[in-house]
């Protein structure tokens, strides 16, 4: 076999040109940064394309037919970045600039940047088969340098793309992004330092005891249902009540969301019902639906009755961290949202919003994005009789979410009006 | 019926009764968008565009068919942005207002003459009946011989308002087909279906009259 450098370097030097074409007709605005991406990945390959030539061309006709093997597969390489950026490209390419989604949804994704990437972040909001919502932080294991604010990709269910009411779920993803790593990894020598994890070790020998139990396991399941917990922290700190209702909505699937790798839906809205007694909701949740306040501390208590000998290690352990969860992740939110900075819109805002207007004219200062969230739910679930059932027909209505969205632009047109 | 002035719009916003209130929202500037008989209406953040490609024509739905009205592909513009509309081109946009209209209060909605010396027409259906709540769909067109350039948020039409000697039992938001519309509105043809029924019906015993072998 004869290793033909040449033809090599001409095949990636065609993909590149091939490349970075396609990724300028990416334009100026939202989603640019994609294209900044691919520039710097194409950047990188041809530095290292130009470097290996120059090493091969220094050793010359003195190159040996191993040394041109390895050039050949270093190059090869090359060519497979080159696949892996494209596929970048091409998944998300027609997410920049969207033209084809609310203007109010657009503002609500801004907002949970704006709440939880101090960096910044340049989204490429995408729909795929997938009815989720997620993000990927584009640039993350790329060989490349690159100044935030980054492309993000903001997955938005495909079916149901402009919900304001399950929008904090999305703010739970974006938390995932933003700062877990670190704040799991000082939570974890903290446990180290205090002993905690002498007390997880002890839970786990008490209830692997008679059991071929794979430690290892435990405690990666372990550590993965905390950090789902410290993102639904961060996603009821910011949204408030909100984010409980989002949830609750996943009970009404008869066989729950799948994978072992997310705490069950019931001990979620649990540890949620803990951040926001911390932060003075129930009383407020009382008064507007008492059945559904009930029904949730109802579900909550049922939440500790696991089957397996693993699920009730899993339990007793949360149970133990639990405090220190919300402590780490409620501080991640420095300005959380409370009932003080909503009682005085609420009454009129939701007289407004059962009349089917956008409540935007108000005579105090214009709700934020989560309070319209807010407002909405509790319209929602007051008009669909307060009763658990509501909570999911809110969450498919609709008209009620078109006009949250809609009140979300507004709201956001009206403020950039007043400080230009 | 008479014409509402500044005065007599602004005391209709302030009616004590959500119900009863005319409101128009957002209003970014009250001052400037209230005039001494009319309120300025801006341009909305919302297109929809005929898909001109593959159509041959537009005709209304034949009874029991729902194939006939041009579809439309909808964009959204942010406030401030650009859209040009070309010479001879037709949108539906809509205003950036939602408007709720009492039940004793009728609405006109007109160009302002501004944009209608460049040659763009604003409105066609300049109606707006008691109890109205929505933003209002726009019908643009360029007659123009040379491209405008639209920004959402500008001042592009006007609302007239006309009180009625009593309010309608019926307010359209109850009985219309367009509740509550947050942005522009595709044609709709649900309440003529049952007049072209009975048109095809017609047209069928007319044209079987004088078919060969009949009768």
């Amino acid at each position: 076999m004869v290793f033909d450098l040449e033809f090599l370097e001409q095949l990636i030097r065609q993909k590149v040109l091939f490349l970075t074409e396609a990724a300028s007709v990416i334009r100026h605005g939202r989603g640019e940064r994609l294209r900044e991406l691919i520039e710097l990945c194409c950047a990188r390959v041809i530095r290292s394309l130009d470097e290996k030539l120059a090493d091969m061309s220094r050793l010359g006709e003195d190159a040996s037919e191993d040394e041109t093997r390895n050039f050949s597969r270093e190059l090869e390489r090359l060519l497979t970045d080159l696949t892996s950026y494209y596929n970048i490209l091409s998944t998300y390419r027609h997410d920049a600039g969207r033209d084809d989604l609310p203007v109010g949804l657009l503002n609500l994704i801004d907002q949970v940047i704006v709440d939880l990437l101090p960096e910044g972040a340049d989204p490429l909001i995408h729909s795929d088969h997938e009815e989720n919502y997620g993000t990927s932080n584009l640039r993350q294991g790329l060989p490349i340098d690159m100044d935030p604010p980054y492309p993000i990709a903001i997955h938005i269910p495909a079916l149901t793309p402009a919900s304001a009411l399950l929008s904090p779920l999305l703010v739970h993803e974006v938390a995932h992004s933003a700062g877990q790593d670190q704040a799991m990894e000082g939570l974890l020598n903290e446990w180290d330092a205090n002993g905690t994890w002498d007390q997880i070790n002890a839970l786990f020998d008490q209830h692997a005891a008679n059991s071929r139990a794979d430690s290892s396991g435990w405690m990666r399941n372990l550590i993965s249902w905390c950090e789902e917990l410290f993102c639904d922290g961060i996603a009821t700190a910011l949204t408030g009540p909100s984010y409980v209702y989002s949830i609750a909505h996943f009970l009404a699937l008869p066989n729950g969301r799948p994978g072992s790798s997310h705490p069950p839906d019931r001990l979620r809205v649990a540890f949620c019902l803990k951040v926001l007694e911390q932060h003075g909701w129930l009383p407020e949740m009382l008064r507007w639906h008492p059945k559904i306040l009930e029904w949730m501390i109802a579900l909550s208590a049922d939440a500790v009755s696991p089957r397996s000998s693993k699920d009730r290690f899993l339990t007793a352990a949360i149970d133990l961290v639990t405090s220190d969860l919300v402590r780490v992740a409620t501080s991640r939110v420095p300005e959380a949202f409370r009932p003080n900075d909503h009682d005085e819109n609420l009454t009129e805002a939701l007289l407004m919003l059962a009349e089917g207007i956008p409540p935007v004219s108000l005579s105090t200062p214009t709700l934020s994005v989560w309070q319209i969230v807010l407002c909405g739910w509790i319209s929602g679930v007051t008009s669909g009789g307060n009763i658990p059932r509501a909570i999911n027909s809110a969450a498919v209505d609709v008209s009620l979410n078109a006009l949250l969205i809609k009140t979300m632009e507004m709201v956001k047109i009206v403020e950039l009006w007043e400080q230009s | 019926m008479s014409a509402l002035v500044r005065e007599q719009v602004l005391a209709v916003m302030q009616r004590p009764t959500l119900g009863d209130r005319l409101i128009v929202t957002p209003l970014l500037d009250r001052e400037q968008q209230i005039g001494s008989g009319s309120i300025d209406l801006r341009l909305g953040t919302e297109f929809l565009e005929a898909d001109r490609q593959n159509q041959t024509v537009i005709r209304p739905p034949r009874a029991g068919s729902r194939i006939g009205v041009a579809s439309h592909e909808r964009k959204y513009v942010p406030l401030g942005s650009e859209f040009v509309l070309h010479p001879g081109q037709f949108v539906l946009g809509s205003t950036l207002e939602f408007l709720a209209i009492p039940a004793d209060l009728v609405g006109q909605v007109l160009s302002r003459s501004s944009w209608g010396r460049l040659g763009l027409l604003v409105a066609t259906a300049v109606v707006i009946q008691p109890g109205f709540k929505g933003v209002l769909t726009l019908e643009l067109v360029n007659t123009g011989t040379v491209p405008i350039q639209l920004r959402a948020g500008l001042r592009i039409a006007q609302l007239q308002l006309w009180q009625a000697e009593a309010p309608t039992s019926r307010p359209y938001s109850l009985t219309g087909q367009y509740a509550a519309p947050l942005g522009p509105e595709s044609p709709k043809f649900t309440r003529e279906q049952e007049e072209l029924e009975k048109l095809s019906v017609i047209a069928d015993r007319l044209l079987g009259a004088h078919a060969p072998g009949s009768g």
